[in-house]
C-alpha cells in the first residue's frame, strides 16, 4: 500500500464543457496519495483538473468533493484547505513587497496586525526569503517571486497543494531549489501536493501519475509505467 | 517629508489646490510654487525631479496655451496656465515624496464612507493595487511587442504592435484574477 495523506479527494461523473468542446471526462477518480504527480500534453486537461479541486473550474456536470466538501457548494472552505500555486509568479503577487503580500493573505484568518505581521515573516523564514521580505516584488528574479507566491499560499497552512507547472518559468537553479522546498514543507506539515509538470524527472517521484490527454485519464498508477506509456505515446 | 502621514499630505494637498483654484490669482501661484520648491529643498528633492514633468507634459501645456491664446487674451491665458502648472506642482511632490501604497491606503480611508451604500472600499483599493503592479508589467511587454515587431520587420505596423501588448494584458488580468481568487482574496 502506497501511504495516504489525511485528505481525500473524489471526482463523480465529471464532465467539463467549454461551449460544446469537452475539457475533461472523469467518471471515477479517488486520490489520497500525499504526492501526486499530473503529465500530459499541452491543451490536455491538466489545468482543468487541478482548478476542479479548488473550484476555481466548476464542473458543468458531476461533483467533486475535497474531505467530503464540495468544490461548488464550499468553494471559500475548499479553497482555505486547497491552495494554488501558478506557474506565472508575477501575477500571482500584488503587493509592493513580499511580505506584505502575504499580510494579505492572512488577512480573512489573522484580525490583530501584528500577529499577522509575525506569521507572514515565520511563512518567509521557513522558506527561507526572510532577507526578501521588505524588498520591492517587482525587482525580484521569477524564482525568488515563485517562492513568494508559494509563501503566500502555505501561510494559510492549506492541507492540499495544487501546482500547476510551477517550474515551467523558472532556470534549472531555482526550478530544484522550489521543488526541494515544496517537498520540506509538506513532508513537515502532511501537505498533500498535486504537481501538474512536463519535467518528467520531477513526475517521477511521486507516488503515483495521472496522465491526461484529450480531456481524459488515458493512465494512472505507478509512476515508472505511467510515464514510459506516455513517452511511447508522443514517440514521434 | 517622507515621513509625514499620507492622509495629512493628501489633505494639504487637496486645500493648496483650492486655494490656487479659488485665488485665480497669478501672484498666488507664484507664491504657492515657491512654496512647493522650498518644501521640495527641505525634503532633499531635486528640483529637477519636479520640473521634469514639464518635458513629459509640454504638448498638452502647448496645447493648452494655443487654446487659451486664441480663446483668450494673454494675461486670462498666463492665469489659467498658472494655475495648472501650480497644482501639477504640488501634486508631483506628493508623488515623489510618498509610497504609492500609502496613497492607496487614503484612497480606502477616503471611500470608507461608501461602506453605507454597500459598496467596500477595501475592492476599490485592491483594484488601485492591482493597476499600480501592472504598470511595470504593460511597460514591459510594450517593450517586448516593439522588438517582436521589429524582430520580424513590422516596426511601423501598429497592429504588430498593439494587438500583442493587448492579448498580453488581458491574458494578464485573467492570470492575477485567478491567482486572487485560489487565494480568496477579494479586498486589499
Amino acid at each position: 500500500m502506497m501511504p495516504s495523506a489525511s485528505v481525500e479527494i473524489a471526482f463523480r461523473d465529471v464532465r467539463v464543457l467549454a461551449g460544446t468542446r469537452l475539457l475533461l471526462s472523469i467518471a471515477q477518480l479517488q486520490l489520497t496519495q500525499r504526492r501526486i504527480s499530473v503529465i500530459g500534453p499541452n491543451g490536455g486537461g491538466k489545468s482543468t483538473l487541478l482548478q476542479l479541486v479548488n473550484g476555481l473550474v466548476e464542473p458543468t456536470e458531476g461533483y467533486v468533493s475535497v474531505d467530503g466538501q464540495d468544490t461548488v457548494d464550499h468553494g471559500r472552505a475548499v479553497r482555505q484547505q486547497a491552495g494554488f500555486v501558478f506557474s506565472n509568479p508575477a501575477a500571482q503577487l500584488v503587493m509592493p513587497t513580499p511580505l506584505e503580500d502575504v499580510e494579505l493573505s492572512l488577512r480573512r484568518t489573522l484580525r490583530e496586525t501584528s500577529q499577522r505581521r509575525s506569521a507572514a515573516m515565520r511563512s518567509l523564514d521557513e522558506l527561507g526569503i526572510a532577507e526578501l521580505a521588505e524588498r520591492s516584488s517587482q525587482e525580484l528574479s521569477s524564482g525568488q517571486q515563485q517562492l513568494v507566491a508559494l509563501a503566500t499560499v502555505l501561510a494559510l497552512k492549506p492541507s492540499v497543494l495544487l501546482l500547476d507547472e510551477p517550474t515551467t518559468l523558472l532556470d534549472l537553479v531555482n526550478a530544484q531549489r522550489f521543488t526541494q522546498q515544496v517537498e520540506k514543507l509538506a513532508q513537515l506539515h502532511g501537505i498533500m501536493t498535486i504537481t501538474a509538470t512536463h519535467d518528467l524527472d520531477l513526475a517521477a517521484q511521486a507516488e503515483r501519475t495521472l496522465l491526461i490527454h484529450d480531456g481524459e485519464v488515458v493512465a494512472d498508477g505507478d509512476p515508472e509505467a505511467v510515464i514510459t506509456t506516455y513517452r511511447r505515446r508522443s514517440a514521434v | 517629508m517622507h515621513r509625514a502621514p499620507s492622509g495629512v499630505k493628501v489633505l494639504v494637498l487637496a486645500l493648496v489646490t483650492a486655494a490656487v483654484l479659488i485665488a485665480r490669482d497669478p501672484l498666488v501661484s507664484a507664491g504657492v510654487v515657491v512654496l512647493v520648491f522650498c518644501t521640495a529643498l527641505v525634503a532633499r528633492i531635486p528640483l529637477l525631479m519636479l520640473l521634469v514633468l514639464l518635458r513629459r507634459l509640454w504638448l498638452v501645456l502647448a496645447v493648452l496655451a494655443i487654446l487659451q491664446l486664441i480663446l483668450n487674451d494673454p494675461a486670462t491665458g498666463t492665469e489659467v496656465l498658472s494655475r495648472i502648472l501650480t497644482c501639477l506642482m504640488a501634486a508631483q511632490l506628493l508623488l515623489l515624496t510618498t509610497a504609492p501604497v500609502e496613497l492607496v491606503g487614503v484612497l480606502r480611508r477616503i471611500l470608507a464612507p461608501l461602506r453605507l451604500l454597500g459598496i467596500r472600499p477595501g475592492r476599490i483599493a485592491l483594484a488601485a493595487l492591482i493597476m499600480l503592479r501592472s504598470i511595470p508589467y504593460l511597460a514591459d511587454s510594450f517593450h517586448l511587442g516593439a522588438q517582436q515587431a521589429r524582430a520580424r520587420g513590422l516596426e511601423r505596423d501598429l497592429r504588430a504592435r498593439t494587438v500583442p501588448l493587448l492579448l498580453g494584458a488581458v491574458d494578464h488580468a485573467r492570470n492575477t484574477g485567478r491567482a486572487l481568487n485560489a487565494r480568496g482574496i477579494d479586498e486589499a
